[in-house]
């Protein structure tokens, strides 16, 4: 009994003890257009947008050990998160016109590649939107507020990928036009001991 | 045949009185024993000699009891020079006494070739001046100089009695006086419960309770850092308790002391210190104390020859200290030795530990509990700079320490330590620069003021940041959809964790 408080003694100091990385800037951009002009045809409806697969594309963050939801460390659990704060949608082009037709744009994550999340029971995950009505009238770059959800666990740990999804309504700008969506990301990965 | 035998008494009362004076301290010489006789004063021009014709019988009075006797070795040359001053006597007047009591008489008399007596001849008041009757003043046997004697009740049944104190040193120098035969100092005897009712007059009334004042060990300080406080410690030893034990202190050049009372610490040692902010100058200064009877004061140093106390620059400027009193030359040496040992700041320190790593640091102990430390940190990864503090709050053979400490690895290579193909991580990896602080408990083992060996345990706080560009580079190496880009901050990492580390110190100067 007296080794026991002398052992819980000795490792007092270690509660509390831990290690942490933390990055609040994580950004991924990716281009609709894969680097080609104005694929997008003038005043699309946003609701097609999907029609011409520039809504779907793939995020990959390789193989790094911190990016799983929890990992042991010896003595130690590594859990780490990967919160998506925000997103955009820039334009990038000012003479194909602006965003102040578009009326709502939704980023999600799709469960699985090839998943259309326009269409009933797919399952897809809302991470962040935009509501002309709720944000106000955008003009060159479109602002998704971010619903905080943690991308780790929708990383594939296969593929170390995420499937995600643009779904619009309203009008696209007048003339053809290319965006960037980009995602801010803020990565925490923290052991504690024990 | 008679002749003959009176020649041998004779050589074996010189080979006695010989024989005493060799045994014969010469700091406190020989006095002679309380006699109601008029003792023998020591003088250059009238010198007693004991007849070589007295009996066998006289010549063995002579030499164990007669005071003649015993100033005989005083003719012969004394030990130390002749100062040609008679001995400084002080005296507390004693105005009145309890009638049928005892009364005692107290004097202090010191003179460099020794005292004789002193004397004290009392008389009845209004008597003659053939009538004082002359007794001999006990040395005290814990404070030198100081003396005392009762003058027996059977003479204080009287309504007044006169007295004087005369004291010679053994050369013969004096008489110094306290009153004198013509103009002796009067006491007032009343009844008991008369004395009870009077007023209290306590600089010129002394009555004591038998006792004596407590005897002072003190090592005498010499030497002090300006703006430090100065501790002085005393051993006070008496059989009748000690009270009012006090430090008086004064710059050097002013006239009045100030008091500073001395604390127990433990059985008969005594501490004070003086404040730091009175440092500012040479000190002098001595102790003193009395008995629970208010019996003294019992003195180490005095007001008129204090010791001297020299307020010294922190800056390493020798200075010789002053001549110590012969007597205490040894003493003064020691506690010189270790006032310097006591006084040494600078140091250095050795250590290491993990996750820390070790490292070389210059000590600085600006007050005895604190010290403060920086120097080098190199823990195999690279090099880096650290400093601290110390809490020691005790000066023991075993004390326990508080260390606070903080630094900053410059440049470091993790790469020696992980095996990683990657070119962009490697990159990462071989630029590794940290912040830490840690917070250990420890214990030090050995003298803090030379060496002193420690074991230290804590937890240490970790800070580092990790350059976004070589992340993103490391990113971007595993991006497989070209039409992707990643852009990633500095990122920040941050652990905190136990740590533990032992070394020593060594203070040198």
């Amino acid at each position: 009994m007296r080794n026991l408080k002398t052992i819980a003694l000795l490792l007092l100091p270690l509660f509390g003890c831990f290690a942490q990385l933390e990055d609040q800037t994580v950004t991924v951009s990716h281009n609709l257009c894969g680097g080609a002009t104005n694929c997008m045809p003038a005043a699309l409806p946003l609701g097609l947008i999907q029609v011409s697969g520039s809504n779907t594309f793939t995020v990959n963050f390789g193989d790094q050990p911190l990016l799983k939801p929890s990992s042991d460390l010896g003595p130690a659990t590594l859990n780490t998160s990967l919160i998506l704060g925000g997103a955009g949608v820039q334009l990038q082009n000012p003479a194909s016109g602006d965003f102040t037709q578009v009326q709502t744009i939704s980023l999600l994550i799709a469960p699985t590649s090839g998943v259309d999340c326009s269409s009933a029971g797919s399952n897809c995950t809302l991470v962040a939107d935009y509501d002309k009505t709720r944000d106000g009238t955008a003009n060159q770059s479109i602002v998704l507020k971010g619903h905080s959800v943690d991308l780790i666990q929708y990383i594939s740990t296969t593929t170390h990928s995420v499937q995600l999804q643009l779904q619009a309504t309203g009008t696209g700008p007048n003339n053809a036009w290319n965006a960037d969506v980009s995602m801010d990301m803020a990565l925490k990965a923290r052991a504690n001991f024990p | 045949m008679h002749l003959r035998t009176l020649l041998i008494v004779a050589a074996a009362c010189v080979c006695v009185g010989a024989g005493a004076l060799a045994q014969t301290d010469t700091g406190t010489p020989a006095q002679p024993d309380a006699s109601t006789s008029a003792p023998a004063k020591p003088s250059k021009k009238k010198k007693k000699s004991g007849t070589k014709k007295s009996s066998k019988k006289s010549s063995r009075k002579k030499k164990s009891s007669s005071p003649a006797a015993a100033t005989q070795p005083v003719s012969l040359e004394p030990p130390v020079p002749d100062d040609g001053e008679p001995p400084q006597l002080t005296h507390q007047i004693v105005a009145t006494g309890v009638r049928g009591k005892p009364l005692t008489i107290a004097a202090h008399a010191i003179d460099a070739n020794g005292v004789f007596g002193p004397i004290l001849s009392v008389r009845k008041k209004g008597l003659g001046a053939g009538d004082y009757v002359p007794i001999k003043m006990t040395p005290s046997k814990i404070v030198p100089g100081d003396y005392s004697v009762d003058v027996p009740a059977a003479l204080t049944n009287v309504d007044a009695l006169e007295y004087y104190i005369e004291a010679w040193d053994i050369a013969g120098n004096g008489p110094s006086r306290a009153g004198s035969a013509e103009q002796p100092i009067a006491v007032s005897l009343e009844e008991d419960k008369k004395v009870a009712a009077a007023p209290a007059l306590p600089t010129t009334v002394t009555i004591k309770p038998k006792g004596a004042p407590p005897a002072i060990t003190h090592a005498a300080l010499t030497q002090a850092l300006k703006g430090k406080p100065v501790e002085i410690n005393a051993r006070l030893v008496g059989d009748t308790g000690v009270q009012g034990a006090v430090v008086m202190f004064r710059h050097a050049g002013e006239k009045e002391y100030k008091a500073l009372p001395m604390g127990n610490i433990g059985g008969d040692d005594y501490t004070a210190t003086i404040p730091a902010a009175m440092t500012t100058s040479d000190i002098e200064y001595y102790v003193e104390a009395f008995d629970q009877y208010g019996n003294g004061p019992a003195r180490s140093g005095a007001p008129n020859v204090p010791y001297a106390l020299r307020v010294m620059d922190p800056s390493p400027a020798p200075v010789a200290a002053a001549a110590p009193p012969p007597e205490a030359a040894r003493v003064h040496k020691q506690a010189l030795d270790e006032d310097q040992a006591s006084q040494t700041i600078i140091g250095l320190g050795i250590d290491g530990g993990a996750p820390g790593g070790g490292g070389a640091t210059l000590l600085v102990r600006p007050l005895w509990w604190l010290r403060l430390n920086a120097g080098l940190a190199y823990n195999a990864i690279g090099l880096g700079y650290r400093g601290g503090i110390t809490l020691a709050p005790g000066d023991w053979a075993v004390t326990p320490t508080l260390n606070l400490d903080a630094g900053h690895y410059l440049s470091g290579d993790m790469t020696k330590f992980v095996t990683v193909s990657d070119p962009t991580e490697r990159a990462l990896l071989s630029k590794t620069t940290y912040t830490f602080a840690t917070a250990q408990l420890g214990l030090e083992f050995g003298s803090q003021r030379r060496f002193s060996f420690y074991l230290r345990g804590g937890i240490t706080y970790v800070f580092s940041t990790l350059s976004g560009a070589d992340i993103t580079a490391i990113a971007a190496a595993h991006n497989g959809d070209p039409n992707n880009t990643f852009t990633v901050g500095d990122a920040k990492v941050s652990a905190i964790a136990p740590c533990a580390s032992l070394g020593f110190n060594i203070f040198v100067y």
